[in-house]
């Protein structure tokens, strides 16, 4: 177990440069998880507003009594430019002005023009205002109808209009619940820092061992290569199981989730992408490039990949044209798989198994690319024994 | 007589049209320390590399302890011990974490081979830096880390490729005197170099090579017997006519003069009192000169008089 001691030692040196990477991650992990605790309080939103009741009759005072409450009313206006300039500089969102004859209006059931408004910037609560003045008139009409009296009936509509309601947000079908869901967004992002922790470490660690000069020191002792090679192989495979497991855990411990259904989905989905990292790691290494050019190939493949395929930006926002090109990279059916289980999109479990084919078809491929290049530039070199007897 | 721990024979190596080895052959014996001396490009790295068959051969056959050298055995290469000339260790791992590594691939048991390690750190001296990175060590200090890692197991053949490449002077004499010290605790050594002072120093037997051909064999004095020239004779002297140049070419065992300008170098092959002879000829012709010195030949004699270029000025 020499080779697979040493080489965890050298992994173990490589780590630092990774450390910066982990603890971003994990922070932002931490921010999203609190940002987002479930505790979310909505408030109506409060506009500023001018009411110039020219009718001031016991009916419009109650109108105003009704728009001012829930609003901030400004009565230090003077004169309609100031109005104006205030409204052009935001600072006043809406002016409502009750003009003279309109109790006599309510009285005799007109409702042309029985309100005038105005504003200059479009909004929801602009719009939701000039739907709520038409529901408090035609509301009052209707209590006129039971034969209210237009006093009554504007007293009535007050308190009817009131009225609140709780809010409920419905759970959309097939969306998950709120903290898997945060741990789906938190396996979103996991190709990033499997990439970019995987590459800046195996990577280094990889070519240091396999150093020309190294392997013909190794290759002169009693080690077979078979054994060196599987040593590599267990110490990198423990590796990566290892990092992938705390991934895994610190993620459920700080979205507060159980692995449950289809989040041990988006687990399996995290190890074959983890293995696609390693194996993509294992295929650059054999080109033995030094620290800056493992760094540049790093950003290169995480960032290229993470922004072409969805991790950073939903692929949901992503064009047509992107989407075609990130089908071809393994982190597109990553991403595809973890939508499937936030009910973004259909779940179905054809089309999961498919995403997660596809991404071993993806390590399958770069295991045999890089044996292929191994093969060209290190055994084609080595001495191979004749039948005579001879290493020929 | 002593057995016989490598035997090559007849063995050709060739690249495309370069023929690097050229039916070369070579017998060690157990305790030697062999020489392969040479130029750059002469063929001594591949003879390693065939030997260690690490390297495909075209023809010829590799014995190594009585049997026959394959990649694949791998009790044979156990007992080797290969320093070559590039530092090879882990820049990641400390002093004494390397020397385990390179110990562990030969020997799997613990307590000996913490023995192992101590005893290679001890005989190397490197016990003050045992937790040092190899980056933080001279370029001595590497080359010593680099032969404690060639032979923590205690080989019973130690391969030594130019070990003092680029190596400072003090330096170098403690590494010949180490390889000196393992060959008196019974390790066979094959050590190349292209400087033949080194090989003169340590080495019980020599072999030349040139254009992967083995141009000469034997201990220093059998090589140097093999030649005409037995004595150099070098007179720094700033006027020498023509007619007493030539009366000294014709003195008894001279055999060849040269002149360019300041001084004169008398080639002599045998005889005793060349020097007196020599001087008496320019005394008569009243001549003055400088400083006088005579030199036995060295092995870039042997190397110049049987190829014709010299040991150092030949190139790849």
């Amino acid at each position: 177990m020499q080779v697979f001691n040493a080489f965890l030692r050298v992994l173990r040196s490589k780590f630092g440069s990774a450390i910066i990477y982990i603890v971003l991650f994990f922070i932002v992990g931490i921010m999203m998880t609190r940002a987002d605790s479930g505790t979310s309080v909505w408030e109506k939103t409060k506009m500023v507003m001018v009411i110039e009741d020219l009718d001031d009759t016991p009916e419009s005072r109650k109108l105003v009594e009704f728009i001012s409450e829930g609003n901030v009313v400004k009565d230090d206006f003077t004169n309609e430019d100031d109005i104006t300039d205030a409204m052009y500089y935001t600072m006043l969102d809406y002016v409502v002005t009750i003009p003279k004859g309109y109790a006599e209006k309510l009285a005799s059931g007109q409702t042309e023009g029985i309100i005038e408004s105005r504003h200059m910037h479009e909004s929801y609560a602009v719009a939701n205002m000039g739907m709520l003045l038409d529901e408090y008139v035609s509301t009052v009409m209707a209590y006129r109808q039971l034969g209210k009296t237009p006093l009554e009936a504007s007293e009535a509509a007050c308190k009817a209009l009131e009225a609140k309601v709780d809010v409920t947000i419905a759970q959309e079908e097939g969306k998950t619940e709120d903290a898997a869901s945060m741990m789906l967004i938190y396996f979103r992002y996991m190709p990033y820092i499997f990439l970019c922790v995987i590459m800046n470490t195996l990577c280094p660690a990889l070519v240091a061992m396999n150093k020309k000069d190294l392997r013909f020191r190794t290759d002169c002792s009693g080690l077979t290569p078979q054994s060196y090679t599987m040593q590599q192989f267990a110490a990198s495979a423990l590796y990566i199981v290892a990092l992938w497991a705390v991934f895994t855990v610190v993620g459920a411990v700080i979205n507060g989730v159980m692995f449950s259904g289809r989040l041990w989905l988006a687990v399996v989905n995290g190890l074959v992408f983890a293995l696609f990292s390693a194996v993509f790691a294992l295929f650059v290494s054999e080109f033995s490039p030094n620290p800056n050019v493992i760094t540049a190939i790093t950003q290169i493949a995480s960032l290229g990949m993470c922004f072409l395929c969805g991790v950073f930006v939903d692929q949901a926002l992503l064009g047509g044209g992107v989407l075609a090109a990130a089908r071809f990279l393994p982190a597109y059916w990553y991403v595809r798989l973890i939508r499937m289980l936030n009910g973004d999109i259909v779940f179905t479990a054809g089309e999961a198994a498919l995403c997660l084919g596809i991404q071993a078809g993806f390590v399958a491929v770069f295991v045999l690319l890089t044996i292929l290049v191994h093969r060209a530039r290190y055994v084609s070199a080595a001495p191979r024994k004749t039948a005579a007897g001879s290493a020929a | 007589m002593k057995p016989t721990v490598v035997k090559i024979d007849n063995l050709v190596k060739r690249y495309g049209e370069l023929v690097a080895l050229d039916h070369f052959s070579l017998e060690i014996k157990e305790g030697e320390i062999f020489g392969l001396l040479g130029p750059n490009g002469s063929g001594k790295t591949t003879t390693i590399n065939c030997l260690l068959s690490l390297l495909a051969y075209d023809k010829g056959e590799i014995e190594v302890f009585g049997r026959e050298m394959t990649p694949t055995c791998y009790d044979i290469k156990s007992e080797i011990g290969v320093i070559m000339q590039n530092v090879a260790v882990l820049d990641e791992l400390s002093v004494r974490e390397n020397i385990d590594y390179f110990c562990g691939l030969y020997i799997t048991d613990k307590e000996k081979r913490k023995a192992c390690v101590e005893e290679a750190i001890r005989f190397v001296g490197l016990e003050d830096f045992v937790n040092f990175r190899p980056a933080k060590l001279s370029g001595g200090l590497l080359r010593r880390l680099n032969i404690a890692c060639g032979i923590a197991h205690k080989p019973k053949l130690i391969i030594l490729d130019e070990p003092t490449v680029a190596v400072d002077p003090q330096s170098r004499n403690r590494i010949l005197e180490g390889i000196q010290e393992l060959n008196r605790n019974g390790a066979t050594v094959i050590y190349t170099s292209h400087y033949m002072e080194e090989v003169e120093q340590i080495c019980t037997r020599i072999a030349i090579m040139d254009k992967g051909r083995k141009i000469a064999e034997g201990t220093k004095e059998e090589l140097k017997g093999m030649i005409r020239n037995t004595e150099s004779v070098s007179i720094e002297i700033l006027e020498l006519p023509g007619e007493i140049k030539e009366k000294i070419t014709h003195l008894p065992h001279v055999y060849e003069t040269e002149y360019d300008g300041t001084k004169l170098t008398v080639r002599c092959s045998g005889g005793k009192h060349n020097l007196i002879r020599i001087l008496a000829v320019l005394q008569e012709a009243e001549l003055g000169f400088g400083r006088v010195y005579s030199e036995l030949p060295t092995l870039n004699d042997v190397f110049l008089e049987i190829t014709g270029t010299a040991l150092r000025d030949s190139k790849e």
